[in-house]
């Protein structure tokens, strides 16, 4: 084992990473109140003119058959509405946070794939949407932190994973003593973001749980679908498990008509991939 | 005439394709946007989608590939999906479904 990475390590690291955007756990903490959503996001926006701009450009893109050119925050909130402001604003503050951490595009692509799928998912089954993308957006946060510290190792196993198929975990493990699930979870504890997430994040790979919440569910089946689909594409794509015991928390049934669900989450990659572009 | 459904992304929407299904757009519970199946999109009605925070729509259209190249396109769907699987236990019947609906996607 090259390195033996600790909690505290992992903790006392976390500054010498681009500062998470704050907005996303204020958003996740007002869900429940459209009037306080709306407050805490214009206050933030007010206060964060890269993050105001992006939405104002993602607003007029997805806008382009329209006349108008949006020109402020608040013309963007009544033209594309509370519910995409708030998809944007948390999609483009954690792929902004994922670029400025030097990970590849794929990562932010991949990222993103999971996010679109898992808040598909929580659609068909009645779920919360803003939860399920940002846990999507952040299930792999723990490879954004070995590649962004330990960049060097962190291409290590990819290549030993290449060489020899093994589970993921296993083999980062073995290189850092804890894996990416384990690394995740710790970060994300440390930002503040609400349980059904950490817990995402940290057992996404150990979906065998009788205990498994849905929201890990969900992004487990998320991932084996955004992979499946090619979304992004990439020829190392792999679906190599997929729990019976997820399928059985969502309630999924693969015999019913799921092409409409597909669909959607192949275009809708596709929108949101190009409006982050 | 054979015909093909495909979701497309807001922004590959042309004027003159058909919906292959309801196109239903809801916000905070109420719905802002119905148009039928069969409806063909026009410039009026892309601005419509885009006033009402559509991202997609599916569209069916004429399948105009010969027999032969439909089934070189499903036999390289077919190769491309056994290949994402290859590791996988395609045994158990949760994967085997998932396998089978989503190669009945991959060749739609």
């Amino acid at each position: 084992m090259d390195q033996t990475i600790t909690s505290a390590a992992i903790l006392a690291s976390l500054p010498k990473l681009p500062a998470f955007p704050g907005i996303v756990v204020h958003i996740l903490k007002a869900l429940d109140d459209d009037n306080s959503s709306m407050t805490v996001l214009v206050n933030h926006l007010q206060r964060d003119p890269v993050i105001a701009g992006r939405v104002l450009s993602a607003a007029n893109r997805s806008s382009q058959h329209g006349h108008r050119a949006l020109g402020g925050i608040s013309a963007a909130v009544s033209f594309i509405g509370m519910r995409r402001v708030r998809e944007i604003v948390l999609a483009t503050s954690l792929v902004d946070f994922s670029r400025q951490s030097q990970s590849g595009r794929f990562y932010w692509e991949h990222s993103l794939a999971v996010g679109i799928c898992a808040q598909e998912l929580a659609r068909e089954f009645s779920l919360n949407l803003d939860y399920a993308l940002v846990a999507g957006l952040l299930h792999d946060i723990g490879k954004l932190w070995m590649s962004y510290l330990y960049p060097r190792q962190h291409q290590q196993v990819i290549d030993l994973q290449a060489q020899s198929p093994r589970p993921l975990c296993e083999v980062e493990r073995e290189m850092f003593g804890m894996d990416h699930c384990q690394i995740g979870e710790i970060v994300a504890e440390s930002w503040g973001l609400p349980a059904d997430i950490i817990e995402a994040i940290s057992q996404h790979h150990k979906p065998d749980r009788p205990e498994l919440g849905q929201l890990a569910a969900i992004t487990h089946v998320a991932e084996a679908i955004s992979n499946g689909l090619d979304l992004p594409y990439r020829d190392e794509n792999q679906v190599v498990d997929l729990s019976e015991n997820a399928i059985r928390v969502i309630g999924l049934d693969w015999h019913c008509d799921v092409h409409d669900l597909l669909g959607r989450m192949d275009a809708r990659y596709q929108y949101a991939r190009a409006l982050l572009q | 005439m054979d015909l093909r459904q495909r979701y497309l992304p807001l922004f590959n929407l042309n004027a003159g394709m058909v919906l292959a299904k309801p196109l239903v757009l809801i916000e905070r519970g109420r719905v802002t946007l119905r148009l039928p199946a069969g409806h063909v999109l026009t410039e009026a009605s892309l601005e419509q989608l885009a006033a009402h925070h559509a991202e997609y729509a599916c569209i069916q259209e004429e399948d105009t590939r010969s027999e032969a190249e439909r089934q070189a396109d499903w036999a390289q769907q077919e190769t491309r999906q056994a290949r994402i699987f290859q590791f996988a236990d395609l045994d158990s019947p949760d994967i085997r479904a998932f396998y089978q609906a989503l190669l009945a996607y991959r060749k739609s």
